[in-house]
């Protein structure tokens, strides 16, 4: 496998005066597991959406691989070895889970129908839900979709895997195990950047974190050292504090 | 699995016998002219649940792709000395170059606005050949030439038999390969199928390209089938019908809404001395349809027959 290499250069993103994402630049370099935290608002979404191409940019650059990505659709860069789940799982509802996973395969031209089907069974095994391969994906629990999401993104096969929020609303024993299946994939060479507002979570399981506030990115770095940064605390506590004074009001 | 292949070879092939030996046993003109256009409306129907059904694209323009071919064919039979057979492909090809152009136009349209858009497109062709006699003698309606040379209507009922058969097998047989799954994708959450590297575009358009081109054929069977066409048939209320045989029927299940179409022809027909009053109980199962089984009557009953969806 290639070394993975993604670079995000002055990235921007305003919605009329609101700059959800103003002025990111990232690096990633090889199977890096990188955290993507900041209090509510920061711009974390909206920057993974912009780096997928569900937005289009106001300015800045995408680099993946050495070619310019931000302007190509987002199924190219898909194609290109980037993926990702959603904030709200986003399952396709009224199609059986099998059909959720060759969906992304299918699209990569991975084989024939029925050596796709094989592939996403093999995934059903990995993520442990293969006795629903028949199911209706809305018939699926909140955990359920959420599995069938990363096994969407594992069907893919891409580089960069984001994944944002994936423990939100998660039962903590599927928590455990999506962190089981972010770690052994990360083992095979994938690069994660992993949205969460789970602060404990991101440094229990990254080794690197990016902390953004206010569209801005105002810490990045191993766990550490972002655990003991002034700007992040500050972001933090701050919010905190408007919040204890707005209760107090 | 593999008796899902065998209930379904079951069914298709008995419907294709049945279909098949109507004439040797009905042999009333009128009844063969009724399953004639019942076979047209299945076809009809069909086509609206392969675009809106499993595509998602909710369009008013199906009947309106049927007139431009139906106008196309005639009008070059009645001017230009090209063959019968080139006039009948020349109007499917320009139905489909026009749902190219829909498609292309509409990428970016869901929903109502889609609707409102074919909406508007349909009516503006309406009027046009309302318009625009010296070409189309507008509503008066123009001449076609017949297909056969006779008076009989057995001809016919095995022409739009034949051709409901293969538009059928070719629609399902794009729905059972990957441009299918693309198409449900698309039709549940484009903004994912895309992340997830389905060029949406394209398939969006192939399947406004392929939905036309059997508008089109439909077009020119009407239209040489009744040796007439007139914009009037092209009001959104033959649409209304289409769309309502089709969620009768099933409109996410290609087969139920063929079979939508097809018995509800017969059941119009039968209602016939109802005059107006059989439109108000059309649209009162229809309501009802919708409000308490929104998968239609017989998607469900091909679910349990079968033991898939399709």
């Amino acid at each position: 496998m290639a070394d993975i290499e993604l670079k995000i250069e002055g990235l921007k993103k305003h919605f009329g005066g609101v700059r959800a994402v103003d002025g990111i630049s990232v690096h990633v370099q090889g199977n890096e597991l990188i955290g993507l935290i900041g209090p509510n608002g920061s711009g974390k979404t909206t920057t993974i959406d912009t780096i997928n191409g569900l937005f289009k940019q106001t300015a800045g650059k995408i680099t993946f691989q050495g070619e310019r990505i931000e302007n190509m659709p987002s199924y190219e860069r898909a194609r290109r070895g980037l993926g990702r789940t959603f904030q709200v799982t986003r399952v396709f509802q009224r199609m059986s889970v099998t059909q959720n996973l060759m969906v992304p395969a299918l699209a990569l031209s991975r084989g024939s129908q029925s050596e796709v089907e094989k592939q996403a069974h093999e995934v059903m095994a990995f993520l442990t839900i293969e006795r629903l391969a028949d199911e209706n994906a809305q018939n699926l629990s909140g955990g359920q979709q959420k599995l069938l999401e990363l096994g969407r993104v594992l069907m893919l096969d891409p580089d960069v895997i984001f994944l944002d929020e994936p423990f939100a609303g998660v039962h903590p024993e599927l928590s455990k195990q999506i962190h089981k299946y972010i770690r052994e994939v990360h083992q095979d060479g994938k690069a994660f950047i992993i949205v969460s507002h789970d602060m404990d979570t991101i440094f229990g399981l990254c080794e690197r974190v990016i902390v953004m506030n206010e569209g801005k990115k105002i810490a990045d770095g191993d766990p550490e050292a972002v655990r003991t940064d002034e700007a992040v605390i500050d972001a933090y506590l701050g919010e905190a504090s408007e919040k204890a004074q707005l209760e107090g009001a | 699995m593999k008796h899902i292949g065998l209930r379904k070879g079951i069914l298709f092939v008995g419907l294709i016998l049945g279909g098949a030996l109507v004439p040797v046993f009905v042999e009333s003109s009128y009844w063969l002219h009724v399953f004639t256009m019942a076979y047209f409306y299945g076809l009809m129907a069909a086509t609206w649940s392969f675009l809106d059904g499993y595509a998602g694209q909710f369009s008013f323009a199906n009947i309106a792709l049927l007139l431009i071919a139906g106008y196309t064919s005639a009008l070059l039979a009645k001017h230009t000395g090209l063959p019968f057979l080139l006039n009948l492909i020349i109007g499917i090809i320009a139905s489909g170059v026009i749902g190219l152009f829909i498609g292309y136009l509409c990428l970016r349209f869901k929903g109502a606005y889609l609707a409102l858009f074919t909406i508007a497109f349909s009516e503006g062709i309406r009027i046009i050949i309302n318009t625009e006699h010296q070409v189309t003698r507008g509503p008066a309606g123009l001449h076609a030439d017949a297909f056969f040379d006779t008076t009989s209507k057995v001809p016919y009922y095995y022409l739009i038999f034949i051709i409901l058969v293969i538009s059928i097998f070719i629609m399902y047989r794009i729905l059972r390969s990957k441009w299918g799954l693309f198409f449900m994708a698309i039709r549940e959450d484009d903004e994912v199928a895309s992340a997830l590297g389905v060029n949406i575009v394209r398939y969006k358009i192939i399947a406004f390209v392929v939905t036309s081109i059997f508008c089109g054929v439909a077009g020119v069977f009407y239209t040489h089938f009744n040796q007439m066409l007139t914009p009037n048939f092209g009001e959104i209320a033959t649409m209304g019908l289409v769309i309502g045989m089709a969620i009768i029927g099933g409109v996410e299940n290609l087969i139920a809404a063929m079979l939508g179409g097809i018995l509800l022809e017969f059941g119009l027909e039968s209602l016939r001395e109802l005059g107006a009053w059989r439109m108000v109980a059309f649209g009162g199962l229809l309501m009802i349809v919708v409000r308490f089984a929104r998968n239609g009557l017989l998607a469900p009953l091909y679910r349990k027959l079968i033991g898939e969806e399709l």
